[in-house]
């Protein structure tokens, strides 16, 4: 017999109390009699007949000393085990992905497959090296070989449902390594999809969620002529044949609605024509309930097309302009003449080609073409070109093999905080950095003085270099479960203010990556000042989680190498239960009885 | 004053017109018929004159027919001697129906009866001393000593029943009613060293055991610091149902003992609740013993 709580022994200091209120209790009454002749005979035979006689004197307090023992075996949660030997390494794998949120009847497969867990956890022996592993589309390594089980059940029950898509099969491979080394161990995998182990001497949890599912796996739109033309796609993607309603919202007025019949496995698109293009968002929902709820609904943001302002100093560049005509989302503002520049004007790029006076902008990012002396950086005037290749990785594939002929170049001292993209001979010609919040990239070179805008490279580079100049929109429309949620805010915002679907409100940093506690629906980032407001939807990875399994758990768990209860112990507090019951009941009759 | 003999106990005593069973050979004359033939005037037999008959009993009108002299034959009327012992030890004053009281009443309610039937009545106080007697004489003014002096009683101390009695003498054959609870500790000799004593001294011997019925039937629980009222003894007891039922069982015994014993002489033994109605105890526990009739 094992325990698996060792606390409440605490209570046994509580036995010599009761045997203390025993004794006290003790203390008799007086009592006048005629004679004692009698009593003084029986007590005499008593005593002749102990210590049974002793002992059935004081049969409520043993009694009661046997409940309070009881009571605190029944808290200790003993449990018999029955079969398995104890394995000295434990290691739970848990799906954490998007599929797990479906539910059967009306607890989640995360919840159940979290009790489960612990339930195992609790029936492993204390000397037991417990690993936890949540799989998604990262495999995640939430304890090593702890013997602390309260530690590993806090670890476990700290695994948030997950939006993102993915399955147990990336954590074979970790499983496999962890387990190379080890010679008695299992694995405990939960999941909610078929998946094979291989020679790994694990069981599988196969978590049973409903039949039937109905997924909204995208909706999009298109703005022509003042219209707006809406597409949505809907999969039955569950064993069962679907009849219901589908229903298209504006954001929160009801703009269509429509029946649809599916039939197991089939797919339909639906096409909506409306008028209004003043909607934020629009959302769709499918009526009635099944095995993953998140799927019935999907939300799509429309607005968010707000091009950048780009500020052009230069003298007649053609070639330049004509590139920059080509970048996308940017408006261009061109002027040849620095002074015009104001400080109460703000763009998300300035551009200042051949020409740099005093002034340089606090905010936005900037791009030196053929620099003149200037404070960031020094320039040591002009020399002779030669052939430029590209040496930086971050310059994009189709842009890696470029070469072209620079008859000269500045020549200037490449700052600290600056990285060459492209040079010549060991001189940078094109570098690119961040200082002091701001992005700085520098061409050392006239692109007259070039055969670059001869190539058809040359647009191509120059919408590279303003793509990673131009802090586009701070995050992309919409999102499915899984996907990095960037913040590409702009150099000016330190912090963004997020407003959650569910109305939360906290800040985020620009430049972070959206992980943790995502939900699905509609979010709203802003700046402190509320100068401008975006939205971004996140939706459930319908395609890649929303497909319920054809093959029934009872086939899977038979082809599985594991036939038997996932339990293997019989936790005996019921019966101990049953037993302080009985005594109960016991002792009441004899107090009954006047004992 | 709580009197121990109210006007309800005398107006049951009225009801009760009976005499106590005894039959006697020897004596004082009295209003009880004896074995012997007497001088009453209650006729029972003849028989042929032989000298020295008193010539006042022959039966003439015998003479004038048979020519024979007949003397006539009358039972002769001989008073009963009761001697009732009372234990007046402080046990006997126990009991929400008070054991003493009951005592008293049968006491009184035994020498009402002889006493009405012109038999001589002595009432012995059984105290720690030894025997308080008192009225022997009789006739019916003897009846309010007795119940003076039984309202005067009063039960305390401790009584050693054996020696007390075996200190009476006892002159006539007679009637020895003993009341008591009889809780004596190795009570069986003693018991019969009575029994014995007040046979050999021809004494017809009853015994009237009186309990309580907090005696017969406790109902006390749980550990108690038990105390003789008598010697002031302790002891302390977890008092169990077992240990009731042994109580109850053990109490049964002595009451059979007493019982053995006392029939073994011959004697009658009775037992009485204190609660019990007087009437009842006269007219069916005595009755049922003969002792009345």
């Amino acid at each position: 017999m094992s325990f698996l709580n060792i606390w409440p022994l605490f209570f046994l200091v509580t036995i010599p109390f009761l045997i203390l209120l025993y004794i006290l209790k003790e203390k008799s009454e007086d009592l006048s009699v005629s004679s004692l002749i009698f009593w003084q005979e029986i007590y005499k035979t008593l005593e002749v007949n102990s210590p049974f006689e002793k002992l059935k004197k004081n049969i409520m307090l043993f009694l009661q000393i046997l409940i309070a023992l009881l009571i605190i075996l029944a808290l200790m949660n003993p449990f018999i085990r029955f079969f398995g030997k104890e394995y000295t390494d434990l290691i739970i794998v848990i799906d954490n992905s998007a599929s797990m949120l479906g539910i059967n009847k009306e607890e989640n497969c995360i919840d159940r497959g979290k009790a489960i867990a612990k339930e195992y956890i609790e029936s492993a022996a204390n000397s037991t090296k417990i690993s936890v592993i949540t799989a998604n589309k990262d495999v995640e390594v939430l304890v090593t070989a702890s013997k602390n089980k309260d530690l590993v059940k806090d670890k476990i029950d700290s695994i948030t449902k997950s939006l993102s898509p993915g399955d147990l099969n990336g954590s074979i491979k970790l499983v496999e390594s962890m387990t190379k080394e080890l010679k008695n161990y299992e694995v405990l995998f939960i999941t909610d999809e078929e998946l094979d182990i291989g020679d790994i001497n694990g069981r599988i949890v196969y978590l049973d969620k409903n039949k039937s599912n109905i997924s909204i796996d995208n909706i999009a739109h298109k703005i022509e002529d003042g219209k707006v033309s809406i597409i949505s796609t809907i999969t039955n993607r569950g064993n069962d044949d679907y009849s219901g309603d589908f229903y298209l919202y504006g954001e929160k007025e009801l703009l269509e609605a429509t029946s649809i019949k599916l039939k197991k496995g089939e797919e339909i698109t639906l096409n909506f024509n409306i008028k209004d293009t003043d909607i934020d968002y629009l959302k769709g929902e499918i009526s009635g309930k099944d095995a993953i709820l998140e799927d019935n609904t999907f939300y799509h943001v429309m607005k968010n097309n707000d091009d950048k302002k780009v500020l052009f100093v230069s003298n007649k560049n053609v070639f330049l302009e004509k590139a920059l005509s080509v970048v996308s989302k940017a408006d261009v503002i061109k002027t040849n003449d620095i002074s015009n520049i104001s400080e109460k004007d703000r763009y998300n790029l300035y551009i200042f080609d051949g020409m740099l006076g005093e002034y340089m902008p606090q905010d936005g990012n900037i791009l030196i073409v053929n620099p003149t002396e200037n404070n960031l950086f020094g320039v040591l005037g002009e020399q002779a070109g030669g052939e430029a290749v590209v040496v930086s990785e971050d310059i994009p594939k189709y842009l890696q093999n470029m070469t072209f002929i620079a008859s000269k170049i500045k020549k200037t001292e490449m700052p600290s905080w600056a990285k060459s993209l492209i040079n010549i001979g060991d001189k940078s010609v094109l570098f690119l950095g961040k200082h002091n919040n701001q992005k700085i990239a520098v061409v050392n070179f006239d692109f007259h003085d070039t055969d670059l805008p001869l190539k058809a490279e040359f647009p191509m580079l120059i919408d590279y270099i303003c793509e990673e100049l131009i802090d586009r929109n701070i995050v992309n429309s919409n999102y499915i479960g899984g996907e990095d949620i960037k913040i590409n805010g702009s150099s000016v915002y330190d912090e963004l203010i997020l407003t959650t679907p569910s109305g939360r409100v906290h800040t985020i940093e620009n430049d972070s990556i959206l992980k943790e506690n995502l939900e699905l629906g509609v979010y709203a980032i802003e700046d402190n000042n509320h100068s401008f407001n975006e939205m971004f939807s996140i939706n459930f990875p319908s395609i890649e989680e929303g497909n319920i399994m054809e093959d029934t758990i009872e086939d899977l768990e038979a082809r599985s190498n594991n036939k038997g209860s996932i339990k293997g112990m019989l936790n005996i507090t019921p019966y101990i239960i049953s037993l302080i019951m009985l005594f109960i009941i016991v002792e009441w009759v004899l107090y009954k009885k006047g004992y | 004053m709580n009197r121990k003999f109210d006007k309800e106990f005398f107006k049951k005593l009225n009801n009760i017109s009976i005499k106590l069973n005894l039959k006697l050979s020897k004596g004082t004359q009295g209003g009880r018929k004896s074995k012997a033939r007497g001088t009453s005037v209650e006729f029972s037999d003849f028989r042929e004159y032989v000298h020295g008959d008193d010539f006042r009993r022959v039966d003439w009108n015998a003479y004038g027919r048979f020519e024979k002299l007949f003397v006539k034959l009358f039972m002769e009327e001989r008073e009963g001697n009761f001697s009732i012992f009372i234990d007046c030890s402080k046990s006997m004053d126990f009991g929400q129906f008070n054991k003493g009281n009951m005592a008293l009443k049968i006491a009184a309610s035994l020498s009402y009866i002889a006493i009405n039937n012109l038999d001589r009545v002595r009432i012995g106080v059984l105290k720690e001393g030894g025997t308080e007697l008192f009225n022997k004489s009789r006739g019916k003014e003897s009846f309010i000593k007795i119940i003076d002096g039984l309202e005067s009683l009063e039960f305390s101390g401790k009584t050693n029943l054996k020696s007390t009695i075996l200190k009476n003498r006892f002159t006539n054959i007679g009637m020895s009613i003993l009341i008591s609870d009889f809780l004596i500790s190795n009570g069986e000799e003693e018991i019969e060293e009575i029994v014995k004593y007040l046979t050999y001294k021809k004494q017809q011997v009853v015994f009237i055991q009186i309990l309580c019925e907090e005696e017969r039937n406790p109902e006390i629980m749980g550990t108690k610091n038990i105390i003789d009222m008598e010697t002031k003894e302790e002891a302390k007891v977890s008092i169990t149902p077992k240990i009731l039922k042994l109580y109850k069982s053990r109490i049964k015994e002595h009451e059979d003992m007493l019982k053995n014993i006392v029939k073994k002489y011959g004697g009658a033994f009775i037992k009485v609740n204190s609660e019990e109605d007087i009437e009842k105890i006269i007219l069916t526990d005595l009755f049922n013993h003969k002792l009345l009739g």
